[in-house]
């Protein structure tokens, strides 16, 4: 099989858009990790109710996409509020407590969704349809678009932590809880924060891939791997990090997937990672 | 009650326990229409008690490892490779497996236990997934997303003239298969927990800086039990593999070998009660006979799964096994509180 530039460039496209997505639900695994020291094993089961809930509105009553993407992350962060509250913050970070917890809460998820969304094929519509062509190579639409909203939500989400003082406070939990307490900062509260703005993160990805892909109940375990696998390339609790990360893991995928196959694509991201724990923990951006 | 009055309790108990265990096909045969098959189930039963204890084994030293099914794989296709491949003996086959599993198991212990808690539960995640997707990937070995299927072999057993084919007919002479093997299993890792190796994991567990302080070989305990763990998954996958004779890489969550089950393990672990060696017996036995009777709801079970799992974390953390201490705290809870009420209303 000849392999041309066009093929090339056509598979770094994709992944970055892949990586896009995978981007937004690395962002809120790696902050609730950062602030709460609990890995969410939910967190694809949100990813996955927020794609559910666009379909919900814009499929079945017809409400505008972009506005069912905002409706759905209002409405997943308040979910983030109210798992954060009732199941995560009275473990008080026991590990076998939250692992148990969080993977309870994705079976309950999936679950229902499945139960309320009969099985069957569904998808979003496209964001954006049609593509364009530059220099000879077709490009959709739908993907640039999808790899635009998810750099601005990141862009805005580190604005956020750098420029306003519940962004300082957080990013203060999440180097020093302790210290952060000795100043005056709510923990329970940037608990609460971080878990809604990880969720509607996560609802943004769900639609972006929903879009892209069907939607599955069972899509948010794959996409729950890939968030696990960025941010511990990009260093857990790194903004830059979990972006970079995302985008990279993208992109390796699509053109290992282009060179050896599909099958390689999963796997050796994979071993990647296994490869960055035993060598470098911290990744590429972490810090102790 | 005296300590020697306590003793005849235990044994006594552990007796019928046993004449339970091992009469249950007759039992079954007597009772239930679809006796078979309701053999089937104990079957998997066993085969799940063992893999769930090998996970408790690795949490006695402090760390959650969710590779089981990962392992479980390998030895399972391990044993059926080289049983058709090679036409070897069932019965080495499975061995091998379970040995090729402590292999791995060994060879990455060292690199994997470099991290601790999330990241170790991370990378044994991940692992378990490249092991899935290696067996769809090596077609050439496994037979890719076909799977493998091997009908025409089963374990044998010839003693001077008698013949037994550990055959999936009646399931009986497989039932019994495991219930000897996963015994010795259990034995050996009862007898390593409460002996001075069970000690060491303990502190490793509550203390892992200051049992190096002491002298621990924190590392090598680690990895000697990581070993051991992979060991008996591996079996479990052997003994899983002769026993359904049908092994697939597909990534639903239906494969045994999907991440699912690693989470299931954790869940009977948990549910059963985590701080006892009886705690994974009874969480297995239990939960894998409520989701037979649940077939017909079986869309739910997942639901009814989370919701117990949470339930259990939240209002009893030891687990079923220390119902009956936590049965005696509610009765007094509810007593004091009838008690207050009449006060109050007089």
């Amino acid at each position: 099989m000849d392999i041309t530039a066009q093929d090339a460039v056509q598979s770094i496209i994709n992944g970055l858009c892949m990586g896009g997505t995978y981007v937004l639900i690395g962002l809120g695994l790696t902050l609730i990790l950062g602030i709460m020291n609990i890995l969410q094993f939910a967190h694809g089961e949100v990813y996955m109710v927020g794609a559910f809930i666009v379909y919900l509105l814009c499929v079945l009553n017809g409400v505008n996409l972009y506005l069912a993407v905002v409706i759905s992350m209002i409405a997943t962060a308040v979910l983030g509020l109210i798992l954060e509250r009732v199941f995560l913050r009275p473990l008080k970070g026991v590990f076998l407590s939250y692992v148990c917890v969080t993977t309870g809460l994705s079976l309950i998820l999936q679950t229902a969704v499945m139960l309320v969304f009969s099985k069957g094929v569904k998808q979003l519509p496209s964001l954006w349809g049609g593509s364009f062509s530059v220099g000879g190579m077709f490009i959709s639409r739908e993907r640039v678009v999808a790899i635009v909203i998810a750099l601005l939500l990141t862009l805005a989400l580190y604005s956020f932590l750098k420029w306003t003082r519940y962004g300082l406070a957080m990013t203060a939990s999440a180097q020093h809880r302790e210290g952060a307490l000795m100043q005056g900062i709510n923990p329970n509260l940037m608990s609460a924060l971080v878990v809604a703005i990880g969720s509607g993160l996560a609802a943004v990805g769900g639609a972006l891939g929903g879009s892209i892909f069907n939607l599955d109940p069972y899509m948010g375990g794959l996409a729950f791997m890939k968030g696990v696998t960025l941010i511990v390339i990009g260093g857990l609790g790194s903004i830059p990090g979990a972006v970079v990360g995302g985008l990279f893991l993208g992109v390796a995928e699509s053109l290992l997937a282009l060179f050896f196959g599909s099958q390689m694509g999963i796997i050796l991201p994979l071993v990647l990672v296994i490869i960055f724990l035993l060598f470098r923990p911290k990744g590429l951006f972490g810090h102790d | 009650m005296t300590e020697r009055a306590q003793r005849i309790t235990k044994t006594s108990a552990f007796v019928v326990i046993l004449l339970l265990v091992l009469a249950l096909p007759w039992i079954l045969r007597g009772t239930v229409k679809a006796a078979p098959y309701w053999t089937h189930v104990f079957v998997l039963i066993g085969v799940f008690t063992l893999m769930t204890s090998s996970m408790r084994a690795i949490f006695r030293t402090g760390e959650v490892s969710l590779g089981t099914a990962g392992f479980m794989l390998v030895g399972g296709y391990a044993a059926a490779i080289l049983s058709i491949r090679l036409g070897l003996s069932p019965w080495l086959t499975m061995l091998l497996g379970g040995l090729l599993s402590a292999a791995i198991g060994g060879l990455l212990a060292y690199p994997f236990f470099r991290v601790k808690g999330v990241y170790f539960s991370i990378t044994t995640l991940l692992l378990g997934f490249v092991f899935l997707y290696l067996a769809g990937w090596m077609d050439w070995l496994t037979g890719g997303w076909q799977g493998l299927q091997f009908f025409n072999i089963t374990p044998e057993l010839t003693i001077g003239s008698l013949n037994v084919a550990f055959t999936t007919k009646t399931n009986i002479e497989y039932y019994y298969l495991v219930v000897v093997v996963v015994g010795i299993c259990l034995f050996v890792l009862y007898r390593m927990e409460r002996s001075r190796v069970g000690l060491v994991w303990k502190s490793i567990s509550e203390a892992d800086h200051l049992a190096q302080s002491v002298g621990v070989n924190v590392m090598g305990h680690k990895i000697f039990v990581f070993t051991v763990a992979c060991f008996f998954t591996g079996l479990a996958g052997g003994l899983y593999a002769f026993h359904v004779h049908a092994l697939s890489p597909t990534s639903t969550p239906a494969n045994v070998f999907h991440f699912f089950t690693s989470v299931y393990c954790l869940m009977y672990m948990v549910v059963g009660g985590v701080n006892s060696f009886y705690g994974p017996l009874v969480g297995t036995t239990l939960f894998m006979l409520l989701r037979e009777w649940g077939r017909s709801v079986s869309e739910y079970w997942p639901l009814v799964m989370g919701s117990i799992l949470i339930l259990i974390v939240f209002f009893m953390p030891k687990g079923l096994v220390g119902l009956p201490g936590y049965s005696r705290i509610w009765y007094e809870k509810l007593r004091g509180f009838l008690r207050r009420r009449a006060l109050s209303s007089e």
